[in-house]
This record gives structure tokens, sequence and C-alpha cells, in this order.
């Protein structure tokens, strides 16, 4: 018998350090599976996987995506003819323009050639104007949840997901808080569901035992895209406050993007560019090596699916200190693992940061140690292979 | 010698975009009125006109092909007319050598058209593009005047090392700085800016604002709070929207309405995630006339930015008899006194904000009214537009001084 093929649809192949797809797409093949990816583009990625890409839409030039329009419909009439036939019956059915069913055909016929078992969409943004694909080739339908995609999307496109959600055979959410959103956008409550939290190798992290006590300067440290989610600005306001009330830090952010002016500005412009490193892109050794070092590990963000650096920091046995932005306050469990705050809440963050400083080093060291088992024993990468492997057999 | 009774002016007013901003195209209309032959270069951005014969427009061509065949005809007719400057071209061309062929096109393109017009004063209003203009004064000996705008100058130096460099290696170069605040000024300072070069010009209003009668009432329930500006994060529209989160908090019931444009995905989902949604308008793409006219319907005009160097909306609602509370950021300062022509509160700080948004609604009708006559007598001393084109035109005959007198 054949392997059981199961096609991800995402935007792009992943990097070599995105850790949650190339572990899964790893678990799966090690499980049997054969495994294939379906993306936009197909970047500088190294996949372990077959991967295809998207025909090219040539919005500028009418003539060649004619052609190329008519070129891939000859090549599907020959390759699937079913499918096909299925996908614009359906698509049709559900009251689509021919205009409008021509395109989806176009852009979906990257998938459409395949026969699989299952169809999953890394995010629930990938499955639109894709809504019929997996019933057209006889396939089961999984859409994960990862947050932006639940959580931003829907507020600008209302309704965007009604014509999906009938058609999900079986989701998968990251966190709890992202699938009640899904709930209260429409999401059936009788579709399957099977959270499969993000999960990190935790060996990376938690090679240097860490039980020094606390010392002044404080080190904090943060590792996110620079982007309005992750709520730099309140964080830096936090620092701000902590400068004030005299308590001595030095707060070091990882990562790039388009925010970088924004927060360089809000750093000077609130007095503690002095106290604070803009490091740049950072390898995850690098990471790993920088929050081994850390006392505080702050994720201020004011959205957030579940937050992979947050789940590394408590391995390298930091203390976490996070908002309350959808799933991070399951990745820390408020007092125990570390400390969750109300978003959009500086003065929170600081307050929090302060009191650790005067903390007991008995009482750091007992807080260490249970984020550390914590994160071991219930987010390790082996073990979310596993729920993989079950999500496609059950 | 030509036999004009005067000699005239010859102005570039540079911004790299046809049109420029609003307040450039005042600048150029002014100026053309006044009989100056202002220049014009760059990229055409949508469709313009020139009542005035003094306008003279050189637009650079869209589109790769259309490029090249613009830059070959340039050359040549710079290799006819004006062949000491090639030389010019090549040098340029070999200072920046890691530059693409696609990028040596795009600058060339940019530079040739005012190697074959060369003005008298050749005013840049986009700092960042200083180094492509600079040897209009080393190898022409023209002036160069420089415009220092908010961005440019208060945020982007900080966060790219090379523009500070940039700035300070040709800032001692430039002949004199125009700045819309003395602020602004103090902050170029940090890039090698000779204070004494720098001319501090007010940003101004059409002084028919004024001739509008102000409204007396402004305890509409909700109370009608407005915003005006692009999406962008200087504009501190976040702030705004936890500080009116605060205030709703204290019992204040509003309408807060923002006219912009642009990305707006941060805001709305902030919107959404404070539970705003009855209270926030978005409006976008409002033509002008009818951005002044919605703001007589507002009670009272919010600045919440953390960056700005004079913001022009906040001349215009004062100009229109709204009141105005705004940050103190940039020259914020050089325009209000907190109490007197509106309320000023610090930046980032939306405690504050909300402070100032209940303090407005328990204010007497009175002493609006007479902090709006205020915010209109502030309008009418400093920022009318007729005494900007002056100060300009003053600006440009003492630059050029030197060489009328030979």
């Amino acid at each position: 018998m054949d392997k059981q093929k199961i096609g991800l649809v995402l935007p792009n192949a992943p990097g070599f350090s995105e850790t949650f797809f190339n572990s899964k797409i790893q678990g799966l093949q090690d499980a049997g599976f054969e495994v294939m990816l379906f993306v936009n583009s197909k970047g500088t990625a190294t996949a372990r996987c077959e991967v295809v890409k998207a025909y090219k839409v040539h919005s500028n030039n009418p003539p060649l995506q004619f052609i190329k329009i008519l070129l891939v419909f000859f090549k599907l009439m020959f390759s699937a003819p079913q499918s096909l036939l299925r996908f614009i019956r359906l698509e049709r059915k559900d009251g689509i323009s021919w205009k409008r069913v021509v395109e989806n055909v176009y852009i979906n016929a990257h998938i459409l050639s395949f026969k699989l078992k299952w169809l999953h969409f890394g995010f629930v943004t990938m499955a639109l104007r894709s809504e019929n694909v997996a019933r057209a080739m006889g396939a089961r339908m999984a859409v994960s949840f990862r947050g932006y995609d639940i959580s931003v999307y829907p507020i600008k496109h209302p309704n965007c997901y009604h014509k999906l959600w009938p058609k999900v055979d079986k989701v998968h959410t990251i966190s709890d808080d992202l699938y009640q959103l899904a709930l209260r956008q429409g999401l059936p409550p009788q579709v399957p569901v099977v959270k499969i939290t993000p999960a990190i190798d935790v060996q990376t992290f938690s090679q240097v035992r860490k039980n020094t006590p606390i010392a002044m300067p404080l080190q904090i440290l943060s590792v996110a895209r620079l982007h309005w989610k992750k709520g730099f600005e309140y964080g830096l306001s936090a620092m701000a406050i902590l400068k004030q009330r005299g308590v001595a830090f030095q707060y070091t952010i990882v990562g790039t993007g388009m925010d970088h002016e924004r927060l360089v500005f809000a750093a000077n412009q609130l007095g503690i560019i002095d106290q604070v490193k803009f490091l740049g892109r950072k390898t995850s050794a690098e990471v790993a090596a920088l929050m081994a070092t850390a006392d505080i590990y702050l994720q201020p963000s004011v959205q957030e699916g579940f937050c992979n650096a947050v789940l590394e920091a408590q391995a390298a046995g930091c203390i976490c200190v996070v908002s309350d932005a959808e799933g991070l306050s399951e990745n820390v469990l408020h007092s125990r693992s570390g400390f969750v705050v109300p978003k959009r809440d500086p003065a929170a963050i600081a307050d929090t940061i302060a009191s650790i400083s005067q903390k007991h080093h008995v009482e750091i060291q007992h807080m260490r140690e249970f984020a550390v088992n914590r994160v071991a024993q219930e987010f390790d990468i082996k073990q979310q292979m596993r729920k993989f492997t079950d999500f496609y057999n059950s | 010698m030509e036999l004009h009774q005067k000699p005239t002016m010859k102005v570039a007013i540079y911004s790299g975009t046809i049109p420029a901003t609003t307040f450039v195209e005042h600048l150029i209309r002014g100026l053309a009125e006044q009989g100056i032959e202002v220049y014009i270069f760059g990229k055409v951005k949508k469709p313009y006109r020139y009542e005035s014969k003094h306008v003279h427009v050189f637009p650079v061509p869209e589109g790769k092909l259309a490029l090249v065949r613009f830059v070959l005809k340039s050359l040549v007719k710079v290799l006819l007319t004006a062949p000491q400057l090639l030389a010019v071209v090549r040098k340029i061309l070999q200072q920046g050598k890691e530059r693409s062929f696609t990028e040596k096109i795009t600058y060339l393109g940019r530079i040739l058209p005012v190697m074959l017009h060369p003005p008298d004063i050749f005013h840049i209003q986009w700092v960042k593009a200083i180094d492509d203009f600079m040897w209009l004064k080393t190898e022409l000996n023209k002036k160069v005047v420089v415009s220092l705008r908010g961005a440019h100058i208060n945020y982007s130096p900080l966060a790219d090392p090379e523009l500070a460099a940039k700035f300070r290696h040709f800032f001692p170069d430039v002949d004199v700085f125009h700045g819309v605040s003395r602020a602004i000024v103090k902050e170029a300072e940090k890039y090698n800016l000779d204070p004494v070069k720098a001319v501090v010009i007010n940003p101004a209003v059409d002084e028919k604002l004024l001739l509008q009668v102000p409204k007396t009432n402004f305890k509409a329930r909700p109370l009608q709070i407005l915003s005006v500006g692009r999406f962008h994060w200087k504009k501190g529209y976040d702030i705004a929207l936890d500080a009116l989160n605060i205030a709703k908090g204290k019992g204040v019931d509003f309408i807060y309405t923002i006219i912009a444009g642009g990305n707006y995905e941060e805001i709305l989902f902030q919107v959404n995630s404070l539970g705003l949604q009855e209270n926030v308008k978005i409006i976008e793409g409002l033509p002008h006339h009818e951005v002044l006219q919605f703001m007589r319907t507002s009670d009272v005009f919010l600045l919440p930015s953390v960056e700005e160097g004079i913001a022009n909306v906040v001349l215009e609602a004062m100009g229109n008899g709204i009141p105005v509370i705004s940050t103190d950021c940039g020259g914020m300062a050089e325009v209000l006194v907190n109490r007197k022509n509106g309320l000023l509160v610090p930046v980032r700080d939306p405690d504050a904000i909300a402070a100032a948004v209940i303090e407005f609604t328990e204010l007497s009708d009175a002493s609006i009214s007479k902090m709006i006559e205020e915010a209109r007598e502030t309008i009418r001393t400093n920022h009318v537009l007729s005494n900007q084109i002056a100060s300009f035109m003053a600006l440009y005959t003492q630059v050029i001084a030197p060489i009328s007198n030979g």
C-alpha cells in the first residue's frame, strides 16, 4: 500500500530555525507519513520533503496571465480531471462567479493535481479561496489556528471564514484562547479540535543549570520581531518607570523588523537609550547563550498565539514576565512558572520586575525549577511530534 | 548681460515628488506669485497644474526603458551645453561605486535635469537626499538651502548611523537651514548644524480660516473628539486610545474620530481589544476642504503624536476655532501655552491625555471661547501664509546677496 500523504499549505517553506514546522514534518515522516509542502514562495529554506510552489500570478500582464491560465487548465484536464470538475462544481454551488472560479482554479492548481489523505492549512488565512480544494481532491481538510489569523485578520475582514467553517474536518489550535475566539467567529462547536501547543527542543536551552542569585543591574531580555503586536513600546515605558524608581537594569532586545525606528526613537525619548541594547538578528545558539545569562525575560505582547521564545526562556531558567495576550497566560502559569500581567500596562510590568529583584533567592530558585520541569514535561518537541501523528491517525 | 529690470531669481524646490506636500505646494505657488522662477524636479505621482508661468516643471519619466532613454538624451544635452559637467557626473558615479546599474540610472535621472537647468538656489525639502545634490554647491558654487523635516531629523538618524554620518558630513556645506521650529534646529545641532546658519520660519495656514465665526458650544454629548493625520506610529494613535480608554473608565462619554489614510490594522486591533468599537470612528481619505468642514463639527482636537516638526493640522484647528489638546512633542510648545491657547500634555502619557480631556469637559463655555480667541490670535500673529512667503523671500534674498553684489 502507498504511504499516506499529508499536504501542508504554508506561505513559504520553513526556514532552518523554524522548529515548529521542521519538527512536525520530521515527526510525521518518522511515523510513516509522506509529507508535501504547498507554498507561495520557496525562499531560501532547504526543506526535508517535496515542495510545490503555487503558479505565479501576473496581475500586471493580462495576456501572459491568460496564456498561463489556459496552460494550467489544460494540464489539470489531463492530470486530475475529476478533481478539477469537482472543484468547479463545488465553487459554483457556493455561488462564486465564473471569473472568480477560474482565478481560484489557477491559484489552487498546484495542489489539485495530487492525491492526499489530508490537506492541512498552516494558518487559517491560507485556506481563504481554497475552501473547496480538499473536498475536490477527496482529501480531509485541517486548519491551524496560530494567532494573527484568528485574532487580528477577522477584525478587518468580518465573516471572512463563514464559507470555510462548514468544510473543515478538523481543527488544530495552539491555545485554548484562540479556539474560544474562533467559536465566537462562528466555528461550529461540533468540528473536532485538538490543542497542540508549540514545543521546543528543551535540551538546547537547559544546558546551563541556572542557580545564581539575581544581582543588580537586572539583566532583562526580549526576543521578538520588532512589530506592534509585540508591545515593545509598553515594555520600554515600563523600563522608564523602573529607571525613575532607581532600579538598575540592562534591557536587551533581540530581533529585527519594521518598528526598529519607532523603538529606537522611543528608547531615546524615554531617556533610557543607555540602558537598552538593540542587538538585531541573532542565531538560535546566540539566543540560547543570551537566555543563559539573563535574569528576567520580558514578553510585553498585545497579541500572541503562544510564543516559543517564552518557552525557551523558561527552559533556560529565566524568570518570565509576560502579558496576558491570548496564549501567553497558558504558556506561563502566573506566580508559579513566571508572572502574567495585564497587557498594555507598563506600570504593572515595572511593579512585577521591581518585586522580582526583591524576592528571596530560594523563592526565585523554586520558580525556576518549576518552570524548567514544566516545560520539559509538557512542551518538549518529542511529545509534540507524537500528538501530530495522532492528529492525522484518529 | 541681459537687459532685465531686475535679475530674476531661480529657485528649485526639491522634494522628489510632484506634487509635493501641502506646505511645499503653498510655497511653490506663493513664490511664483512673487515673480520668482520656481523649478520643480522629481517624479510625477499625481496630476498637477500650476497656473503661473513662473513655475517650471521638469519631470523624470516612470518606467525603466523611458528612464534609460531620458538619461541618454540628457547626457547628450549636457555634453553639448555644459561639457564641463560630465566630469562631475563621472566623479559622482565613481563615488557611488556600490550602486547597481538600475540605481545609477535612477540617480542620473534625478540629477541630470538639475544639471541642464541649474537654479541659483537649490532648496532641499527631503533632507535624506542631501548627498545627491551637494555637487551644486561644491562644483557649481550654487546655493543650497535645506529644510529640516520632522522624521528626517528627529528619529531616522537615531536608528540609522549611516544617515547620521551623512548629515554630519554634508551639513557644514549647506548655506542656510530652514527649521519649522526652534526644537528641530536644536535637534539638528547633533549633526553638525551651525545654529548661525539656521532660520526658523513658522509653518502657516491660510488666513481665510480666521474669517470664520468660531462656534460657541463645545459640550456635545457624547463629546466629539477629532484627530487628523495619516496612520503612522509617530502620530501616537495607540497612546490616544489607551488615554480615551482611561477617560471612558472615568465616565467620559465620547466619540473619537480619526481622519487618516494608510494601514491601520494596529489601531483597529486595539480598538477591538479595548472594546471601544462604539466610541471610535475611522474616516479614510477625506479631501482637505472637507476635513476643515468636519473639524467645525468637533468639540476638541487631539494631537497625541510622539514626534512632529510643528503639526499644521493643529494650526488649522486653532485658526478654525476648535480647542486643541496636544502633546508637547517637537515644536508644539512653541505654538501652544498650556491653559492659555490650548491644553498641552507630556508625550507618551495616556493618563495626562485622559486628565486633559476630563479637564476640558469641566471648563465653562466662556473659558473655552477665551482659549479659542487666544489660539486664533496666535495664528493671526505668527502663522499666516502671507507672512510665511515673505519670510522665505527674505531668506532667499539673503542667501543670494553675496552673488548679486558681485
